[in-house]
């Protein structure tokens, strides 16, 4: 089983940005950013490129699978 | 053959074009909601307005069906008030939600759904048919095996109000399970680091 991890809420501290205004810019509400950053919510694949465009990231950047051991 | 693939490109360019349809309407969509500088009801609060809006129609409903049947099943004497009393609750009950409805639109701009809120509707709904046909059968079965009944006699002139009502309730239960998703979410949620930041 993969766990899910994002690396949103670094990558926002690191660009001083609040979760309610990247909810903005990708268009989505803040509760489903606050998801997204506890790794509660698997985004579609539109979001994921979406928030890695705003960090001008690759997806794989923001979003990690890592298998557990 | 030929006809055939004529009419898979028809199908493949309509389904383009609705895509395309669907895209521009959700972005003028979006462009709307941006220039609104009216205040923001949430979609939580969206979901307690339609719980509300729904039980209260639903009664109305329901009582407008079943009038006849409570008048014909009330002593004569009481007969007259009760034929007064059903139609003036139905009024007011209708007139204060639609106005209050109105009230509320015309004050605030209704948050968008997102991809977590309509998945969250849509997991909403499918507990809230399955609950509704539940509580259904387990309704006939107390009708027919507790009660004892042998017979239901269903009306044509009560069993519009009654579906009407019906359909209202199980709008209002699919908005209440949506409204406990949401809760059960927030409780995961509350240690957000938002308020700080704010």
């Amino acid at each position: 089983m993969a766990e899910f991890t994002t690396r949103i809420k670094e990558l926002r501290a690191s660009r001083n940005m609040k979760q309610g205004e990247l909810a903005e810019i990708v268009g989505v509400r803040r509760e489903t950013i606050i998801r997204l950053e506890k790794g509660l919510y698997n985004p579609s694949l539109k979001l994921a490129i979406d928030i890695a465009r705003v960090f001008e990231c690759t997806v794989e950047e923001v979003f990690v699978f890592e298998e557990n051991k | 053959m030929d006809n055939v693939k004529s009419l898979k490109k028809r199908i493949y360019d309509e389904k383009i074009r609705s895509e395309e349809r669907k895209k521009k309407i959700s972005k003028s969509n979006i462009e709307k909601y941006m220039k609104d500088k009216r205040k923001v009801i949430s979609v939580r609060e969206q979901a307690v307005l339609n719980v509300i809006e729904a039980f209260v129609l639903g009664t109305v409903f329901i009582l407008s069906g079943i009038r006849d049947y409570i008048i014909e099943n009330t002593v004569e004497e009481n007969r007259n008030a009760i034929w007064g009393v059903i139609p003036f609750v139905n009024l007011v009950l209708a007139v204060s939600v639609l106005f209050g409805v109105l009230y509320i639109e015309s004050k605030y701009k209704k948050e968008l759904d997102d991809e977590l809120s309509l998945r969250n509707k849509t997991t909403a709904n499918s507990i809230g048919w399955i609950l509704m046909a539940l509580i259904t059968i387990f309704a006939i079965f107390f009708y027919f095996i507790i009660m004892n009944h042998k017979t239901l006699v269903i009306r044509s002139e009560y069993i519009v109000g009654v579906a009407l009502g019906y359909f209202m309730f199980i709008s209002g239960v699919c908005n209440i399970v949506f409204l406990i998703i949401d809760w059960v979410n927030n409780i995961y949620d509350n240690d957000n680091d938002e308020v700080e930041e704010d």
